[in-house]
């Protein structure tokens, strides 16, 4: 109860900002709208739950999780950028690069400090980098498939619960909470697909580096197995698979099931390293 | 000058640097006798109890002029032991003391005034990565004798801090806001 309690306001302010945000692009005007606004819900979303989980935070932020809603914002803003501004995927690709190595670094912060030499913190920060940057490809592939207007929102829900389930497994109630308040955002996004409209590559980079960045948080600073972590990242990949002419409910629940699959798997094993908090 | 009034105050001299040089008594912590006990409200009944097993640092104590005095301490945040190793992990977890990213407590003293065997000690407690000046009444223990034949001193510091101060706010409710905290330090004189 107390777990429920803690969660769902910042949930439900998550969920209805960003449902605030997507009902405006109703509004403004569909296609026009759909592109900055998708990516500035997340964002703004995410940032107002998570202020509703830490109160207002100090800057520069010393516990360094709490970056994650300046992630979201400067996500958002290359998203809006992004859907705006007409520009080569390889730009996109480079931009968001150099985007996730920073939020990497200023995350990374205390591994520098007390763990790592600077080469070796530098060639975590590179790998794991790469690693967001190929999430990223991958949900812009799934992005740019015409028939995900419905399926987008369901494929990253899917893993959002399943990160916030793994990450208070991982003996960190609070990084589950901010998961869960990614999930919320997303949720509220539903609003766009109520209006049939997609949502869009922009929120493509404030997803994966959202999700990127607490699993990494997860990782390094709770006990979320490295195995888990790389199974709820890559997760989406299984929403790619061909599922042949079946019709479009029977498609999305078989590439759903697809996808819940990694998550499940990732589940299992967080719950079988987890930390036992039944105190 | 005369040669003898020259040595006289030469000895002089050397004989007031010698005093104020060993004015101030340095004192390096014991772990082994020294505790830091903290005590919070739980479900709003009452108070449980844990302790940091692990407490290192100095204390330069000046008997004639305490202002010259200063405290330095360091608290390994993995050293927790409130006597459930489940509730022990989540403490270093994320959650609250967040271990991996902060893994000590640091106090380093400012000022310190007072005389005899009560002093009021202000100084930089770093908790969580967040540092905020506190101030704690300290009643200062008798000089013993140590099991190695050293001189031993000490006293024992209370006070309260409010965990939020240090942006340590999961749960607030359930478990309370005020961290009621003793500090016991021995130390061998150096």
């Amino acid at each position: 109860m107390s777990l429920l309690t803690q969660i769902l306001p910042a949930a439900i302010v998550a969920m209805m900002v960003a449902a605030g945000v997507c009902g405006l692009a109703l509004f403004w005007g569909k296609e026009r709208a759909r592109g900055p606004l998708g990516p500035l819900a997340v964002g703004v979303a995410y940032l107002a739950g998570h202020l509703v989980i830490t109160g207002w935070m100090s800057f520069p932020p010393a516990d360094t999780t709490n970056w994650l809603p300046y992630f979201a914002l400067a996500a958002a803003v290359l998203g809006a950028f992004c859907a705006v501004v007409p520009i080569t995927n390889w730009a996109r690709v480079i931009i968001f690069a150099l985007v996730s190595t920073g939020a990497l670094r200023l995350l990374l912060k205390p591994k520098f400090q007390y763990g790592w030499s600077p080469g070796e913190g530098w060639a975590w920060v590179a790998c794991l980098g790469c690693a967001i940057v190929l999430v990223a490809v991958i949900l812009d592939a799934l992005a740019r498939r015409p028939e995900t207007a419905v399926e987008m929102p369901v494929f990253l829900l899917i893993v959002c619960a399943g990160t916030s389930g793994a990450l208070m497994l991982s003996g960190s109630m609070l990084l589950g909470q901010f998961a869960s308040v990614l999930a919320a955002a997303v949720l509220g996004t539903l609003v766009f697909t109520a209006g049939k409209i997609a949502l869009g590559r922009g929120i493509v980079p404030v997803f994966s580096l959202l999700m990127g960045t607490l699993l990494v948080s997860g990782h390094f600073f709770a006990e979320l197995p490295a195995a888990s972590a790389g199974l709820l990242a890559f997760a989406p990949i299984l929403a790619l698979s061909y599922v042949g002419r079946s019709n479009k409910l029977l498609a999305l629940g078989i590439r759903a099931a697809f996808v819940s699959i990694p998550v499940a798997v990732a589940l299992v094993l967080a719950f079988r390293s987890s930390p036992p908090l039944d105190y | 000058m005369k040669p003898s009034k020259l040595l006289f105050t030469g000895i002089l001299c050397s004989l007031a640097f010698a005093l104020s040089a060993q004015a101030a008594d340095s004192y390096k912590v014991d772990p082994v006798h020294s505790s830091v006990v903290f005590g919070i409200k739980h479900s709003g009944v009452t108070d449980f109890y844990g302790a940091f097993k692990e407490i290192s640092g100095t204390v330069s104590f000046d008997a004639a002029d305490p202002s010259k005095s200063s405290v330095e301490l360091t608290v390994p945040v993995e050293s927790i032991d409130t006597r459930s190793d489940k509730r022990d992990q989540h403490l270093k977890s994320p959650d609250f003391f967040n271990a991996k990213q902060f893994p000590a407590m640091t106090f380093k003293s400012t000022k310190i005034e007072g005389s005899g065997d009560s002093y009021k000690i202000t100084g930089d407690l770093t908790l969580h990565g967040v540092t905020k000046p506190i101030t704690a009444d300290f009643k200062r223990g008798p000089d013993g004798k140590g099991g190695q034949g050293k001189t031993v001193g000490g006293g024992e510091a209370r006070f309260t801090i409010k965990r939020s101060d240090y942006d340590m706010k999961f749960m607030l409710g359930p478990l309370g806001d005020e961290v009621n905290i003793i500090l016991s330090l021995e130390g061998a004189k150096q």
